[in-house]
Formats: C-alpha cells, sequence, structure tokens
C-alpha cells in the first residue's frame, strides 16, 4: 500500500510536468480567405502559446503576425500571400510533435520560431530531419547553431554574444567608470538552470577569466523558484562589486525584489535580455528597477545608426504595434520583427524554388549590412567559426532601467541615454 | 549567517504550511487527491488582483472577501464535481482534478492573458532588522499562517464539527455508524480547505505576480509537505512546512541554489521509506 502512494505521487509529477502539453492548432489566414491555397504561401510558426512561456510566446507570434499583414498589404511574397501556421509548443515534447505536424500535414517549406532555447533544441532537430529550413527568430542558445545542422539558421544574436556584451560593457564602461583597472573588478554570475542560463553563465565565465575579472561564485537556480534570499545573502558575503545575472521574468523580479529587501547593494547588476528586458518586470517593481543594466538586442537605438529605409521601417512597425497591441515594442519583439523582415522581404522573394534547398540558398547569400534594419541588425551568415547558421551581425547593445524604463546607453553610437550607476536602489 | 538562514526559511515555510493545511484536510478527509489545489491558489490571486485594482482594496483587507467566496467555490465544485470522486478509483480522481487543474489555468490564460500582474505597495521592499532582516511582507503572510492553522488545529480538536471531521479521517465507516453525516463534513471540508488557498493567495500577492502557472510552483512543494508531516494532520503540516522551507534556504545558501529541490526530494524518499505515514499521521493513513 505505501508503493501506492509513492507510484501515484510520481505519476502526478509526470502528469503535471507534461499536462501543458496540449497542441492548438489554428491556421491564420492573414490575407483575404476567399484566395485559394495555391496563391497562399504557408510559413510555420511555432511559439509556446500556452502554459508558463506563453507571455513572450504569443507576443512573439504577433510579431511574426503584424510583418506578414504589412507584406500581405503590400501584395504579399511575389504575388503570394502569405499564410502562417500557427502551432503550439509549451514544452519539449509538443515542439516536436507541433514540427512533426507544421512539415508532414501543412507541409510548410519553412518553419519560424521558437522563443525558448529548450524548445527550440527540440522543434530544430525535427526540421533538420525532414530536412526543412528552420529560421530561429529569438531563442539564444549557443547550442542551436553549434550543432552542425544545415537548415537551422538564427537571425537573432546567440547567448554567448549576449555573455560578451555584458563583458564588454563592464570593460569599457564599468570599470572606467569605478575609475579601477578592468582586472581589479570582483563578480558573481547568477543564473537560471536552462540551456538559456547557462549559455550566457559559461561565456561570461570565459570572457572574465580572459578580461582577469575575478569571479567569486557561479551560481545556477530553477526559474521556478519562490525564494533566492539564500543566494542573495551569500553575496551580501562575498561582496562583489558585480553581479552578473540572467532569469526569466518570475526569478528576475524575485532578485530584485529581495536583492532590496535585504540590503544587498552591488556596485553594478549587469543582467542579459530574459525577464530583466520585460516591461512586466518594470511594472512589478516600479523604482526599484532603476539602475539595472541589462543586454539585449536593441530597441530605439539612435536613429544616426540606422540607414533611412530602416527609420521608416521602425517608425512604421512602432506605431502599428503600438496601435493593435496598446504595448511599447520591445528588442524582444524587434528580434522576431527583424527575423519574419529578413524573411519575408529578402530571403523568400529571392528564392529561386520555394523549398527547402532555394531557400537554404537564398539565405546562405543573404547580406544586409549593419544598420539596414529597424533595430540596427544587419544580416550576414557563414562568418562565425563552428556556427555558421548564426547571423555575425546580430547587434547586441546595453540597456538600463531609467525612471522606469528601458534605455539604450552603451555602445556610444547606438545610444539616446547616458548610463548612471548611482541609479540601483537609490531611495 | 544560519540564523538569518533560518528565520527566512521558517518565514516561508510558514506560507508552505498554510497551504498544506487546506490540503491535508481534504487529503486526510475524503481520501481525494486535490491537484488543482495550487490552481485554487492562482484563482485567488486573480480575485485580490481584481479587488485591489477595480476597488482599490488592500491586498491583506481583501482577505475577508477572497476566502469567504473561495469557501462558496470550494463548496460549489463538491456538489458537482469533487463529491462524485469520494470512493473513485486513484486513476479517476487524477484525472478529475489534474483535469480541473488544467481548466482553470487555461481560463486564466484566456481571461487574464500570460501577463505577471502583481500588486506594488511601499510594504513590498520593506524590512524588519532585528540583526537578521525579515521582509515585512513575508513576516505578516507568517504570522496569519500561523494564527490561521492553529485556529483549524483548536477547531478540529475541541467542536463538534471539528471531532466529526476527525472522526471521518479516522474511518468513515465508523463515522458515519456513529451518526456522522459524513457527506455534509466532506463538503465542509472541501470548502475549507479552498478557503484556505483564497486566504493564502491574499497574503501572497504582494509578494509574489499572479500569472496562469503559479500554482504549479507550489503543489508540488505543498504535497511534500502534507505527505512529510502525515495525511490529514494539522501540527504535521505545520512543521512539514517549516522544515521544507528551512531545507529551501540553508541547502541554497550552502550548495548551489539549483540543488533545492533535490534536497528536499531526498529526504522526501526517506521519509515515505522510514516512516510512510509521516511525523504525526496515524499509521494506515497513508492507505489511500
Amino acid at each position: 500500500m505505501r508503493l501506492k502512494l509513492v507510484t501515484l505521487l510520481l505519476a502526478v509529477f509526470i502528469v503535471l510536468a507534461g499536462c501543458s502539453s496540449g497542441g492548438n492548432t489554428e491556421e491564420d489566414a492573414s490575407a483575404n480567405d476567399g484566395d485559394s491555397n495555391k496563391e497562399n504561401l504557408k510559413i510555420g510558426a511555432l511559439f509556446p502559446l500556452t502554459g508558463s512561456l506563453a507571455l513572450l510566446g504569443n507576443e512573439s507570434y504577433e510579431g511574426i503576425k503584424l510583418v506578414a499583414d504589412v507584406v500581405n498589404e503590400d501584395g504579399g511574397i511575389n504575388g503570394k500571400q502569405i499564410s502562417l501556421v500557427k502551432a503550439d509548443a509549451p514544452d519539449a515534447t509538443a515542439a516536436q510533435s507541433e514540427a512533426n505536424r507544421l512539415i508532414s500535414q501543412e507541409k510548410v517549406p519553412v518553419i519560424m520560431g521558437t522563443y525558448a532555447s529548450g524548445l527550440s533544441l527540440a522543434a530544430t532537430q525535427v526540421a533538420e530531419r525532414n530536412n526543412v529550413v528552420y529560421v530561429e527568430s529569438n531563442a539564444v542558445s549557443d547550442e542551436i547553431t553549434e550543432r552542425g545542422f544545415e537548415n537551422v539558421f538564427r537571425i537573432t544574436e546567440s547567448a554567448s554574444m549576449q555573455g560578451d556584451a555584458a563583458v564588454n560593457f563592464t570593460n569599457e564602461f564599468l570599470a572606467p567608470d569605478f575609475g579601477v583597472n578592468t582586472d581589479e573588478l570582483t563578480a558573481v554570475v547568477m543564473h537560471e538552470e536552462s540551456s538559456f542560463g547557462t549559455a550566457v553563465a559559461t561565456e561570461i565565465e570565459k570572457k572574465a577569466e580572459e578580461m582577469g575579472i575575478e569571479l567569486l561564485s557561479i551560481d545556477s537556480y530553477n526559474s521556478e523558484t519562490n525564494d533566492l534570499s539564500s543566494t542573495i545573502h551569500k553575496y551580501k558575503e562575498l561582496n562583489p562589486d558585480i553581479v552578473y545575472a540572467t532569469s526569466y521574468i518570475n526569478d528576475s523580479i524575485l532578485f530584485i525584489q529581495q536583492a532590496k529587501q535585504l540590503n544587498f547593494k552591488p556596485k553594478a547588476i549587469v543582467t542579459t535580455s530574459g525577464g530583466y528586458a520585460l516591461s512586466d518586470f518594470g511594472k512589478a517593481l516600479g523604482s526599484d528597477a532603476n539602475g539595472v543594466y541589462v543586454a539585449d538586442a536593441p530597441a530605439n537605438p539612435n536613429e544616426e545608426a540606422l540607414t533611412e529605409k530602416a527609420i521608416e521601417l521602425k517608425e512604421e512597425f512602432t506605431k502599428r504595434w503600438e496601435e493593435e497591441q496598446g504595448t511599447p515594442l520591445t528588442g524582444q519583439t524587434w528580434r522576431v520583427i527583424n527575423a519574419a523582415l529578413v524573411m519575408f522581404t529578402e530571403v523568400l522573394p529571392n528564392a529561386e524554388t520555394l523549398d527547402t534547398e532555394g531557400i537554404r540558398n537564398a539565405l546562405k547569400e543573404v547580406d544586409i549590412p549593419l544598420g539596414e534594419l529597424p533595430n540596427g541588425s544587419g544580416v550576414k551568415f557563414n562568418e562565425i567559426e563552428g556556427q555558421p547558421g548564426q547571423n555575425s551581425r546580430a547587434e547586441i547593445v546595453m540597456m538600463q532601467w531609467q525612471d522606469e524604463e528601458l534605455n539604450l546607453v552603451w555602445p556610444d553610437d547606438f545610444k539616446t541615454s547616458e548610463a548612471d550607476n548611482s541609479l540601483l536602489f537609490n531611495e | 549567517m544560519i540564523l538569518q538562514l533560518l528565520t527566512g526559511g521558517i518565514l516561508i515555510g510558514g506560507v508552505y504550511a498554510l497551504m498544506a493545511v487546506g490540503l491535508t484536510l481534504i487529503f486526510g478527509v475524503m481520501r481525494i487527491v486535490n491537484f488543482a489545489h495550487g490552481e485554487f491558489v492562482m484563482v485567488g490571486m486573480y480575485l485580490t488582483f481584481i479587488l485591489y485594482s477595480v476597488f482599490g482594496i488592500n491586498p491583506y483587507l481583501s482577505v475577508l472577501i477572497v476566502t469567504p467566496v473561495m469557501f462558496l467555490l470550494g463548496w460549489m465544485l463538491n456538489a458537482v464535481l469533487i463529491k462524485r470522486l469520494v470512493g473513485a478509483p486513484h486513476v479517476t480522481q487524477i484525472f478529475v482534478t489534474v483535469g480541473l487543474s488544467m481548466l482553470l489555468m487555461s481560463l486564466a490564460l484566456i481571461i487574464f492573458g500570460a501577463d505577471y500582474l502583481s500588486v506594488r505597495s511601499d510594504l513590498t521592499t520593506q524590512v524588519i532588522d532585528l540583526g537578521v532582516l525579515l521582509g515585512v511582507p513575508q513576516v505578516i503572510a507568517f504570522v496569519i499562517s500561523m494564527i490561521v492553522s492553529i485556529a483549524i488545529f483548536i477547531f478540529l480538536k475541541k467542536t463538534f464539527t471539528g471531532k466529526a471531521i476527525r472522526a471521518t479521517t479516522q474511518n468513515r465507516h465508523s463515522a458515519t455508524l456513529m451518526g456522522v453525516d459524513v457527506k455534509k463534513i466532506y463538503a465542509l471540508t472541501f470548502a475549507i480547505g479552498t478557503a484556505l488557498t483564497g486566504l493564502c493567495a491574499a497574503i501572497l500577492l504582494p509578494i509574489y505576480p499572479a500569472y496562469p502557472t503559479i500554482g504549479l510552483g507550489f503543489v508540488l512543494m505543498t504535497f511534500v509537505v502534507v505527505v512529510m508531516g502525515g495525511l490529514g494532520s494539522i501540527p504535521g503540516a505545520l512543521i512539514g512546512g517549516l522544515i521544507i522551507g528551512i531545507i529551501e534556504t540553508v541547502s541554497a545558501y550552502y550548495f548551489d541554489p539549483g540543488w533545492k529541490e533535490a534536497f528536499y526530494f531526498v529526504i522526501f524518499i526517506l521519509i515515505l521509506l522510514v516512516r510512510p505515514q509521516g511525523f504525526f499521521g496515524q499509521i494506515g493513513a497513508e492507505e489511500l
């Protein structure tokens, strides 16, 4: 009988772990439904639309849909209307089965996704096995493009590029601002334990070592945690100059809230993307968010860094997004919009054939200089050793929470505001 | 430092304890494993959020509204759904309560979206400094949890209804023979258990944001607490909650925070092996 209870509880954990894996399917004909299917070009859009990642999953989908709408209103891709096929992937198992469905039943020539790295790793595997192009718009784990897959392309930056930016910013701005040499600084690294956090932390560790920053502690944790106070107590004793943190939303709010509460005040908190870059983070923390640095894909860079066409696009999309969604357009959504723009206005119109080979070749040919995309990025593949599918021209910048909003503060040619270390936990 | 960790663990453990008290009552009395317990907390949090954002009611005051509303919800759910599960095979119970949990999560996602809704007040980051730092919202949550848990304990010990509930926990057939209206006791127990989640929700909202899947993070912990303390035992739930809280903070400090789940699950398994009825459970109560 006692076994029964154990079995029962085990069954529950398994059920709970898998319970969010419902498959939502819905075809979203973005244009006139009257068109026959031949005139439509089906594109798979795979995101976590339900479950714990749903917030940004849905926002990502809306980003792609906005670009598809705009392109369709302008006549589509070489006369074909884009029809997005929506796939819901709340967990890795669902990501695989939905990728399978998009390929075998919907017969899409290209899938776009995925927001979360764990889901992307699962879905891209299916695409590669079935020889279908997968374009990653906003999951950043390096592993996605490190596996030597020839059909997987990522238009946004990789996690290691984020980690890189965090340490470069420390070297170029923080150290001089503190009035010390970079190799005199001490730091701790706190990261959530999934593929995303681990990849960022690994890069920070490597890069910090090169620069001579002393790392006092590296801590991983589960992003669903209810409490981070123990880690904060530990950091209080270690007293580092800088905390590097990578988190999802729930834990990012918890960390800053508890750090403030427990009176832990390092000289700077340098975070990378994830929860720290979200408007919900600012809303939840109010003025306590001020001063936190976030390395992220740029949103609203200084217009001097952009070409005229990019400024136009930036204004058009910002306006339409705010009209339709009623929220500000964040760096995270810009990633998706960029990816969709590249696919719908550069890659697909120029592909000789709309099959895997044609699209793959068109992707390899893309050559968009820096500053041509509305967030200041460009696109070029095949330039990074070991990661041919990674866009080497994805920009990554440093933002800071100031007056309860995110402002771009580094590098100098992108910045719209000045970085200020005194803002952190300032009453 | 160890003192700071212990107090931190006790504070967070108090909240786990209150959640566990509701679950252990339902578990112990009805022999139903309620997997939707965490989602009731989520529903309560959204309710508290609405009261706060629409009517401007302080979350701590809204306890007085949310708790009775959740009591009624529990009563109604029992009438239409849960009472049919008493004595049903485990698989049926799992399907129904897990299904209910998914239904509530999806409804929340449809109605409120996946946004993180939080209530901000000046209290949120206030601390009391007694050599160890105590967060004000955590202290309030802890104090309310303890008062309510003890009140429930006294209710079970001293009142006639309380005794009837305990009798049903010990042996539902004998209780029926002694003239206890078991069906009514079931309804009452389920409603009380649900009302407690409402109470938890209101005192948690100043600490954690509300979002559709927040229940999942709490419910696993609550199950561990309940089994550790003994099914149906209120003191067990209290002590179990505090122990889990302390294990969490201490192991996260001395080892990697990523290991804390591993720690309490190992302890959970050990307890199941050595003392399957939990600390305070009566022998045989673990037999569902």
